[in-house]
């Protein structure tokens, strides 16, 4: 172990060649392979796609409010052929690309990728990730993938439509675009490989001594979940991508039945099976749920336990729950295809496999509670959103467990109830996850604190914002009103469903303006936060024993690890933390 | 900076780049699970008669068979490389690894001339379709292709003259021929001055073929004519043999034989004999044409020595999931190779045994799949 | 069931609705969302106590890690109610999907045959009747574009195809929806209990047209279901021998032949 040296950061960032010149520039913010430097161009690559995925959802929203009226501002640049006015085909671009920018480049990347690559060696005590090239190459490798996805918004006709679930026909019959589409999925599936195989190595061989695997924080077991998660369910992913690119690219017809009308009439026997697709696509996909939120509350678990000053209640059930919910993961898929004409004895074994899954969902919400309950709270911005995940997580697992039931499903598949329930489950809770995880680790990777007063703001605005918007949906879900219309209103039964339409567009606006707050708050703290210590939080997990922002290398000593993350307020001790690495 | 390495507790006692491989590995069975997966899916699924056997899509179980062998012999291979690496006998390390590439080559070889042999039956995915044609001939093809009519026929009659009945092949060759060109119509991508040229010979074909209408009553048609030939051909014989017969005594008498008897009994024997090989070929060709009437296309289309447009129920899906099998498999030995190319000039010593390691698991993982598809593509 | 009838929720839930089945999914429907909101009631009281003791400032939290008792009664309890959920909604499951109403023909009860044919495709429904030889997929048959009559009071069976993409076929008023994928006739029933107009639409993602693909469904009695047949198999003969400019084709017919009283009851 070294003493004699080094907090200060500039000898321990350096590197041998010593500092300044474009290679080093180069070798060190843009191909760095410092697992903190590429958690930041996660982090800052994310935010960047979260705006504009927002604002493609502001689109969709308009047009929902107002159809078929000029757009202000974005309609003249965007759409100045159609005189400002959205066309239906680009309706379909516009939701399209918001879920998949929103799933693929923002939720996933956000958590495993951003926070995923800066706490996971911090939090285990190593120097950096097992394969840090690896690493490097995983968010290089991004950068494709967001190629074909900005390059197939502007192919000509329209970019692609056919939904984030992308089903064939529809995929392969129409629409120039998807090719590129799919080709983007597949590149930042292979990102993700690369970060999942990663984490995984790290967590599982990297652990600095006495970190046994019940001493790791829950975001370590978020991450290391979600790792097993993508690197079990994305392959398959991967392979039927590549099969419907084929079925695009190469004339096969794995997802072409028989005898289909195309706009080039009519194509002779196909003999492929469309349903194969979304048992393919859903074996990945509702994995994929899970990887959008396991990492996200495994931070606020962290998080919860921090402000309120008390161990996470039930620590060992919550990481089997989390195991549980991993394992179970992989048998449910079918709860998205109740009525797609797959085999309805099936259904039932998916709804009982869907009802197993939602009890380790219920214990992890039981167990926040239990966490709160007795705290001595801090209602710090952190704080506040991982409250906010907890309640919007409880309206989006009751949600979930409705539809489960397929009988109710019939009602409700594909209306706005979904719409709902995964934006309460996604938005309500992912993201909000992520606003806490932001505002509890930028002292650690800045060095300086958020504002807090504009962050209580950021969260009431965005809270009763996100209520506003999502919550009516569900009532335009129990009337029947179906997703993705472009213009519902041309069905009778659905007028008198605009004004609340409008409601919800006002909403999703006033939720817009809530998160320019928070940008402003995150960019302007970057250069005038106030400075910070350590450990400004008094907080347990090892990543609080290292210098804000950590050096090269993270620790200039031999991390030990003598208990579990959550003693604070431990009887006895005068001090209300006992961090992990204090003997 | 601090260089000194931090100490770890490893949950599994090996190195982390093995640790990772084994990871890598798994998720390429997940990957590999839902390529057979699906491949089970449409086998199981085949509507109608069912899923083509192995020989109609000229799939030959011996190239495969070497082909299992090879890469067989190249895992063992890669083996000996890693244990003469273990031991620091660097030349042989590389010995081993040079042969374990060039035994991959060797299968990527031979899986590039079992695609060719695909190619040239026509038997790939080119258009949305279940039921696929085996390739007619290709310089017919070429021929409809530029539209002419009088070569078509032309050539018809040269495939064709080796056979008795001219004008019935041509026949059944314009059908084949036809069935193909409508089939090629239906791509939506065709480009139009192809359109223009198969509608073309489609017409030309169609002019060219005689009155006598549908297939069904060609095949009963050529049918007949054959067992007529067949049974003049056993009646002829008969008649000649019973003049010999008759020639005998007079060719037996121990005095002078007359020449011109001689020279009959001759020619009568020669006759005999090509008479018989005749009834013999039409036998043989008259078993084909009832077999082909029962649906084995590929008989009469030897037995005649002309390719023919043939049917092969689902091999649309065939193909599909061969080519996708074979191909994911096949870039995968190819990603081998280009390790094994990058780690050949390295010098394999005891310390970098894990680097071979490392390639001969994936190696042996491309190996296990393979022994999947050999049986599903070949023997099942 | 009746819409919500509180300010300002007024018509804000499940619509009307007009069929046997779909009595079953409305009372699971109410069902479930009491059991979520008495869960979601209980839980936001805890929550919300639990903050407010900890605004009432606490000098230290109280230490605990876990409790086993309670831990077992808080998986038992929501286990417990998942499971009666999973057994109870089978029979308005088996009712709606999985049970093929049947029929006696001869004293055999037999499956019922579809009485109509359901044609989706880019962007419309085409609905197809079996003409005078009382069979589908015959030259004869009826053909009607995004207009449907069906009589109500018996058990109607509906065969459901798609000649390109994945269609669904979704009556809200009927709590039925099916997706339709090309390759397989899939089968739909329900029974309406009166007579009514109601919207068909797609919920399944077909391309840019989806929000207009939308038909009407006119449910009416058995017997004026009969003559309106009649009178469409009439019409279309009679065009076929009247007019050389249809060429025997399919005759579209329109729905305003039937008069239901839409004010009636
Ligand atoms: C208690 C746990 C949950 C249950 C029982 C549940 C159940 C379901 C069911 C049955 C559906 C299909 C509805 C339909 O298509 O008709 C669904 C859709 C969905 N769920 Fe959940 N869910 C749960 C948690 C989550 C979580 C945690 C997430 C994500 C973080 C999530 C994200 C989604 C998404 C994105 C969809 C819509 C997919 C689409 O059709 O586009 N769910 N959920
Ligand atoms: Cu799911
Ligand atoms: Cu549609």
């Amino acid at each position: 172990m070294n003493n004699n040296d080094v907090t200060s950061q500039d000898s321990t960032n350096g590197h041998h060649a010593g500092r300044g010149g474009l290679f080093w520039f180069l070798g060190t913010y843009v191909f760095a392979r410092d697992h903190k430097i590429i958690g930041l161009q996660f982090l800052f690559s994310t935010l960047i796609w979260m705006i504009v995925g927002g604002l493609l959802a502001l689109a969709v929203r308009w047009q929902l409010a107002w159809p078929w009226s000029n757009m202000p501002i974005f309609g003249a640049l965007l759409f100045s052929a159609e005189g400002g006015q959205i066309s239906p085909e680009f309706y379909n671009v516009l939701f399209t690309m918001h879920a998949t920018i929103m799933i693929f480049f923002v939720v996933i990347p956000i958590l495993a990728g951003a926070f995923g690559n800066y706490l996971i060696p911090l939090m285990v005590g190593a120097r950096d990730m097992a394969f840090p090239t690896l690493n490097m190459m995983s968010y290089w490798l991004l950068w494709p993938a967001f190629g074909c996805m900005i390059a197939s918004m502007w192919v000509p006709g329209t970019g692609p439509s056919a939904g984030w679930t992308s089903y064939p026909p529809l995929s392969v019959l129409f629409g120039e675009a998807q090719g590129l589409w799919l080709l983007g999925l597949i590149f930042s599936g292979i990102a993700s490989m690369m970060g999942a195989i990663n984490y995984i190595t790290t967590i599982i061989q990297m652990r600095a001594p006495g970190m046994t695997l019940l001493r790791m924080p829950m975001t370590v077991w978020g991450m290391l979940i979600t790792s097993i998660l993508q690197a079990f369910a994305l392959p398959v992913l991967t392979a039927a991508l590549l099969m419907l690119l084929s079925d695009r690219m190469f004339d096969t017809s794995f997802f072409l039945a028989e005898g289909l009308e195309t706009p080039a009439g009519t194509r002779l026997a196909g003999g492929g099976e469309p349903l194969l697709w979304q048992h393919l696509f859903w074996f990945y996909s509702h994995p994929a749920v899970y990887i959008m939120i396991l990492p996200a509350m495994g931070m606020v678990s962290d998080i919860l336990s921090c402000f309120c000053r008390k161990p996470v209640f039930g620590y060992r059930p919550m990481v089997f729950s989390m195991c549980a919910i991993a394992g179970m993961g992989f048998i449910v898929w079918g709860h998205h295809m109740f009525i797609s004409g797959m085999n309805y004895y099936l259904s039932v074994s998916f709804l009982i496999s869907t009802m197993l899954i939602a009890l380790p969902s219920g214990i992890k919400v039981f167990n926040w509670l239990a966490t709160i309950w007795g705290g001595k709270i801090e209602f710090s911005a952190a704080m506040l959103f991982a409250l906010g995940f907890v309640s919007m997580f409880i309206i989006g697992g009751l949600s979930g467990v409705v539809m489960a039931v397929p009988p109710i499903d019939i009602m409700i598949h594909d209306t706005y109830y979904i719409v709902a329930h995964f934006h309460y489950v996604l938005f309500g809770s992912s993201i909000f996850g992520v606003f806490a995880a932001i505002y509890f680790w930028f002292p650690k990777m800045f060095g300086r604190t958020m504002n807090e007063g504009l962050g209580k703001l950021h969260f009431l605005i965005s809270f009763i914002a996100v209520n506003c918007t999502f919550f009516p949906m569900h009532f335009l879900g129990a009337r029947g009103f179906p997703r993705r219309y472009a213009d519902p209103y041309v069905v009778e039964e659905f007028r008198d469903l605009l004004p609340l339409n409008q409601f919800i567009t006002y909403a999703a606006i006033a939720m817009a303006a809530a998160q320019v707050l928070f940008f402003l708050n995150f960019f302007g703290s970057l250069f005038f936060g106030k400075r910070t210590t350590e450990n400004p939080w008094h907080a347990n997990s090892l990543e609080w024993s290292v210098p804000s922002p950590p050096p090269h290398g993270n620790f200039d000593f031999q991390p030990i690890v003598y208990r579990g993350p959550y003693e604070y307020s431990v009887p006895d001790r005068d001090e209300d933390h006992w961090p992990q690495w204090v003997e | 900076m601090t260089t000194t390495e931090l100490k770890h507790q490893a949950a599994v006692p090996i190195a982390n780049g093995k640790f990772a491989i084994w990871l890598f590995l798994s998720t390429e069975i997940m990957f590999f699970s839902a390529l057979i997966g699906s491949y089970i899916v449409f086998r199981l699924g085949a509507p109608g008669v069912g899923w083509p056997t192995p020989h109609q899509m000229h799939m030959i179980e011996w190239i495969g068979g070497l082909n299992t062998t090879l890469l067989l012999a190249s895992s063992a291979a890669i083996v000996m490389c890693l244990e003469s690496a273990k031991r620091g006998e660097v030349k042989k390390a590389r010995l081993w690894l040079f042969l374990t590439f060039m035994l991959g080559c060797g299968f990527l070889a031979i899986k590039g001339y079992e695609y060719s042999e695909k190619y040239r039956h026509g038997l790939f995915p080119n258009m949305g379709r279940q039921t696929i044609f085996d390739r007619v001939d290709e310089a017919f093809v070429a021929k409809i292709a530029v539209g002419t009519a009088l070569p078509i026929a032309d050539s018809t009659t040269s495939i064709a003259t080796s056979n008795a009945d001219s004008g019935a092949n041509m026949r059944l060759l314009h059908h084949g021929i036809i069935d193909w060109a409508n089939l090629e119509l239906a791509k939506p991508a065709l480009p139009s001055i192809e359109r223009q040229q198969l509608l073309g010979a489609i017409k030309d074909l169609t002019s060219l073929d005689g009155p006598s209408g549908t297939y069904d009553a060609f095949w009963s048609e050529l049918g007949t004519a054959s067992e007529a030939q067949h049974v003049q051909a056993i009646e002829e014989a008969k008649s000649q043999e019973a003049e010999l017969q008759q020639l005998q005594p007079s060719l037996s008498a121990t005095e002078k034989v007359d020449p011109t008897t001689k020279a009959r009994a001759a020619e009568l024997t020669q006759s005999l004999t090509r008479l018989n090989k005749e009834q013999a070929e039409l036998t043989d060709r008259v078993m084909a044409i009832n077999k082909f009437a029962l649906g084995e296309h590929e008989s009469l289309a030897e037995q005649m020595g002309v390719p023919v447009a043939t049917v092969i129920p689902n091999g649309n899906l065939w193909m599909n999931t061969y080519f996708l099998l074979t191909g994911f498999h096949a870039l995968h030995v190819f990603g081998g190779l280009v390790a094994m190319l990058v780690l050949l000039p390295v010098r394999l010593n005891s310390a970098r045994a894990g680097l071979v390691e490392n390639v001969a698991l994936y190696w042996h993982f491309v190996d296990i799949v393979w022994i999947f598809l050999f049986p599903l593509l070949y023997l099942l | 069931m009746a819409a919500f009838n509180i300010w300002p929720l007024q018509g804000l839930w499940l619509p009307d609705n007009y069929s046997e089945t779909g009595r079953t999914i409305d009372h699971l429907w109410t069902l479930l969302h009491t059991i979520c909101a008495v869960i979601f009631l209980v839980t936001g009281i805890v929550l919300a106590w639990a903050l407010w003791r900890a605004g009432t400032g606490l000098n230290k939290a109280t230490y605990f890690t876990h409790n086993t008792r309670l831990e077992i009664i808080w998986s038992i309890i929501p286990g417990g109610i998942l499971v009666f959920i999973a057994i109870y909604q089978m029979q308005s499951w088996n009712e709606n999907k999985l049970l093929h109403p049947k029929e006696l023909v001869n004293g055999v009860s037999v499956s019922r045959p579809p009485l109509v044919r359901v044609v989706a495709r880019r962007f419309s429904w085409e609905f197809h009747y079996p003409g005078s030889d009382e069979k589908l997929e015959t030259i004869d048959d009826l053909y009607f574009e995004n207009e449907m009559v069906l009589p109500y009071g018996e058990d109607v069976v509906l065969q459901l195809e798609s000649r390109d993409v994945i269609h669904s076929f979704f009556v809200p008023k009927l709590r039925v929806k099916q997706d339709i994928i090309p390759g397989h006739a899939q089968m739909i029933w329900f029974q309406a209990t009166q007579e009514a107009e109601v919207a068909l639409v797609c919920a399944e993602l077909c391309g840019w047209g989806h929000y207009a693909m939308q038909g009407r469904i006119k449910f009416v009695s058995r017997a004026e279901f009969d003559s309106w047949l009649t009178k469409q198999m009439e019409l279309k003969s009679l065009s076929q021998k009247g007019s050389a400019a249809s060429k025997g084709g399919l005759v579209q017919t329109s729905l305003e032949t039937v008069s239901i009283n839409e004010s009636g009851q």
